[in-house]
């Protein structure tokens, strides 16, 4: 990271305050890209769940969990990526399309929660469960984390640049 | 026309999660990871809420052929995978929790991880056993 991208970073989140608008009403303009976006991040997780490997060589539920592992991963790596690349080039409708609505779509807390519930129902040992949540929340956080910083290098350094 | 129905309830949560989200960053008067953790909550509960009925009717189907209508299913099926998937997210949150752990703040981060989850398994479960 060059020393202006790292002289970026303290005011990172005040920059993203004003982009965000976050006192501003909400206008029909904002309203239809994240209909739209969601609409197809919904679709396209959909899709890719019914992918399924032959369960034999792969269990039925631990294919759905990784997949939803690796949907997840991917989903916060791209928005950690997307925000950093919308800090330099505010286009907000695109913006709002891109991360509130397909990547916002694209990705799910609920079922991931789920999953835990149902082996903590199903009395599966405490030890997966906790494994399982461990392995979701930490390569989660990692993937938001790795996508932020690569989009910082990429995008911020192409800023100052031009 | 399930995957117009998909993309239609999808389309509504992820609308859902933008105006909640607004509101509630309008109403403590900056930005903020409150909203999302309010849609991740809310969602989780309304999940289970829908997954109860999902079991409930699957038991209640099972000594019968063709018990469940197909309509039935495509309802549940769009009421889960499409609004609360569209409704809650995943990314937000764990983009937040980078966020707050890189502002200094990283025993708040920690809570806001944790803390989230396990107020999502209990709300799920407690929204399953309304309707299970």
């Amino acid at each position: 990271m060059s020393e202006a991208g790292a002289s970026i970073e303290p005011t990172d989140d005040d920059a993203l305050a004003e982009l965000d608008e976050p006192t501003s009403a909400i206008r029909l303009s904002e309203l239809w890209p994240v209909a739209v976006g969601g609409g197809l991040g919904v679709l396209a997780r959909y899709n890719l769940t019914r992918f399924r490997w032959s369960p034999t060589i792969f269990p039925l539920w631990l294919q759905e969990q990784w997949l939803y592992l690796v949907m997840n991963s991917v989903g916060a790596f791209a928005l950690g990526l997307a925000l950093a690349f919308f800090h330099t080039h505010p286009q907000h409708g695109q913006r709002l399309f891109l991360t509130t609505g397909f990547l916002g779509g694209f990705t799910t807390y609920g079922t991931i929660a789920s999953f835990e519930q149902h082996a903590i129902i199903a009395s599966a040992p405490s030890g997966t469960v906790l494994l399982s949540l461990g392995v979701n929340l930490s390569i989660g956080v990692a993937a938001a984390y790795a996508g932020e910083r690569l989009g910082q290098c990429v995008f911020q350094d192409v800023e100052v640049q031009s | 026309m399930t995957p117009l129905y998909l993309f239609l309830a999808g389309g509504l949560g992820a609308c859902l999660r933008f105006v909640i989200d607004r509101v509630v960053e309008r109403r403590v008067g900056r930005r903020t990871t409150s909203g999302i953790v309010v849609v991740n909550l809310l969602g989780s509960f309304i999940l289970g809420l829908v997954t109860g009925w999902i079991h409930a009717s699957a038991v209640a189907g099972a000594p019968y052929l063709h018990y469940l209508s197909a309509s039935t299913m495509q309802m549940q099926l769009v009421l889960s995978v499409g609004f609360c998937g569209g409704f809650t997210t995943w990314s937000t949150a764990m983009v937040d929790t980078v966020r707050l752990g890189r502002t200094g703040k990283p025993g708040l981060a920690a809570f806001h991880l944790l803390g989230t989850f396990s107020g999502a398994v209990l709300l799920l479960q407690l929204g399953y056993l309304f309707t299970a």
